[in-house]
């Protein structure tokens, strides 16, 4: 079955599986995986599972290391995992965040239908292309000051709003509001801030992309209708994150929490989950600057967002763009949740894993050639996976592997033959990101709906793409 | 000798890299690094930098030497053509850098780094006293 796991994965409900803490004396708590027997093949291969065992050992976990169906190796925690920690016991991890902190997902929609837009696909997506700059070394379109810069990382999406980049009831279809409060500035380096300066509106490169998708099916029509969408509808999807101002802060705090581990002698299986307690300084004022990256990224998704509603407004005249939700998927929140049968609070890692509070959206992109979800969460997240779920397909191939496959021309030319227009600015933006270096995302978000953590709402294809 | 190569990961990139003496490690991670972002071939030495970084050890200096590299990039688009002075002890690192500004008439951009990770990092010195290092980026 699956090689050295097949005597240590308990199946222990309909798409679950165990690794009780007994497997190694280290673990405080036990990993429960979400995932199918074809998923777990493949989850096997790489160190998913390990790096999973390592998040049980973290000083201060509360309940159980999760990983969702979409889940990879990634630095530290795995990408799909999701940990949360007792406030006063328990540690921070800049690797259960990642290095794009609050890399998320944003969804407009608008009033018009695909036979609308079809016809427009090319210059639609060419003007997309110039008015939200994709790849790297590439600046952005938006000058800002450094008195701009300290305010967007206090306020986030707020800042924007209030430059004109977007409306007020945008911020309250957004995480947050678009901006966490406690984030401190001053715990955000120079060096951060001067990566950051020149990016604001940028979508960033590798998978980040910018999609005009359609709604090709309604799979809940009660949800759909409540949530304004409708079969053809044209929606467009925003995914990036803070660009190289949280990068350079997960670089920077990494290095801070290798001392600090040293000083307050916590000792961890794998340097990567280099971590600090949350009430130590150090956590504190990572926390402070990973709060101030994390409204950077809704700042940068608010722009973006209002250049996009532009070049709709241009080409198509008298129609509405609205928002409907933006999710983060790579971050750490202060959030409550019933443990032991009392409300605590706890620090929820997302390292590749989406929010989905019961009744909020939820959006889950596949690879740039097939599908991606609409999702809503339901109560099941909050008793069993701290209101949490996958976040999009999860990669099968790496980058090596996927670039022999096919060429970028070649990319281009099949997506076309499936009706999608695809613009990007380095080859490795499509070779790649193929279909067949993901996994299918509908069978992820078949495992989050059969275990009753969200329901899915709509499946949407794409028409056009923008990638860096 | 090679000076690098690349290595394969589930989701991002690596490279190896090999040097007679411990200096050229850092001048082939240098190298290596950008060659990630732009082929090599197409920049031009016309701007210099000087670098000064400290470190407790040479695996500290050489993840902040890299991230450097990636943070003159990010932050202004310098590119690394090539070192042309390094001086290396044990806790710090003076360098005089050449290389050029990002143009997209000049440079064709291949993969964005995010940042320079600490998996699998490693630099040491061989039996045959020859280096090796090795590190993996997020892309």
């Amino acid at each position: 079955m699956f090689n050295e796991w097949q005597n240590v994965l308990q199946e222990i409900g309909l798409n679950r599986y165990l690794i009780p803490k007994s497997y190694n004396p280290k673990m405080n708590v036990d990993v429960l995986i979400y995932s199918t027997p074809e998923l777990l093949k493949q989850i096997t291969k790489d160190l998913s599972l390990k790096q999973a065992i390592n998040v049980a050992t973290l000083p201060g976990i509360v309940g159980k290391a999760l990983v969702m169906p979409d889940c990879h190796q990634g630095y530290g925690f795995p990408i799909g995992g999701i940990a949360a920690m007792d406030l006063k016991k328990g540690v921070v991890s800049p690797g259960g965040v990642g290095f794009d902190i609050n890399c998320g997902v944003r969804l407009l929609k608008t009033s018009l239908t695909l036979n609308e837009v079809k016809p427009q696909i090319n210059k639609l997506v060419n003007e997309l292309f110039d008015a939200v700059p994709a790849g790297a070394g590439q600046e952005g379109n938006i000058k800002i000051s450094n008195e701009d810069m300290e305010e967007i990382l206090t306020s986030g999406a707020k800042w924007a709003v209030k430059k004109g980049y977007g409306r007020e009831d945008d911020l309250k279809n957004t995480e947050a509001n678009g901006c966490l409060e406690n984030a401190d500035p001053s715990k955000v380096s120079k060096k951060a801030k001067t990566r950051g300066f020149n990016q604001l509106g940028t979508l960033g490169s590798g998978n980040h992309f910018l999609e005009v998708q359609y709604v090709e099916k309604i799979h809940n029509e009660e949800f759909a209708s409540k949530l304004g969408i409708s079969k053809d509808q044209i929606v467009i999807l925003i995914h990036c994150g803070s660009r190289g101002l949280g990068h350079q802060v997960c670089t920077d705090y990494v290095h801070i929490m290798e001392d600090a581990m040293k000083k307050y002698g916590i000792e961890i299986l794998d340097r990567e989950l280099a971590c600090t307690y949350i009430e130590s300084q150090e956590g504190k004022d990572y926390l402070g600057a990973m709060n101030g990256s994390a409204n950077f990224a809704w700042a940068n998704r608010q722009c973006i967002a209002q250049a996009v509603r532009k070049v709709f407004y241009k080409i198509f005249g008298k129609i509405t763009v609205d928002q409907l939700y933006d999710v983060a998927h790579n971050i750490a929140k202060k959030e409550v949740y019933k443990i032991n049968g009392e409300n605590k609070e706890v620090l929820v890692h997302r390292k590749g894993a989406t929010r989905a509070f019961p009744g909020q959206p939820v959006f889950i992109p596949g690879d740039m050639g097939r599908y991606s979800y609409l999702l809503i969460g339901k109560q099941g997240a909050m008793e069993e996976s701290f209101g949490s779920v996958c976040h999009g397909a999860g990669r099968a191939l790496s980058r090596t592997q996927a670039k022999k496959i096919t060429s970028a021309e070649q990319i281009k030319e099949t997506l076309k033959s499936r009706g999608i227009f695809v613009k990007s600015t380095t080859r490795a933006g499509l070779t790649e990101e193929i279909s067949e270096a993901y996994k299918d995302v509908k069978d992820i978000v078949n495992v989050v709906q059969d275990a009753g953590l969200a329901s899915i709402v709509a499946k949407l294809r794409p028409i056009g793409v923008v990638k860096g | 000798m090679n000076t690098f190569k690349i290595l394969d990961h589930p989701a991002d990139i690596g490279i190896e890299i090999y040097g007679k003496f411990v200096q050229d490690i850092f001048i082939n991670a240098a190298l290596g690094t950008t060659s990630l972002l732009v082929d090599l071939d197409l920049i031009s030495a016309n701007t210099n930098k000087e670098i000064n970084l400290k470190g407790s050890s040479y695996e500290k200096l050489l993840t902040i030497w890299l991230d450097e590299i990636i943070f003159l990039f990010d932050s202004e688009g310098f590119l690394v053509k090539n070192i042309e002075t390094i001086n290396i002890d044990n806790t710090s690192l003076k360098a005089i850098i050449k290389g050029e500004k990002f143009n997209s008439n000049n440079h064709k951009m291949k993969l964005y780094l995010k940042a320079v990770t600490h998996h699998q990092l490693e630099i040491k010195q061989l039996q045959d006293k020859s280096w090796r290092a090795k590190v993996y980026f997020d892309v």
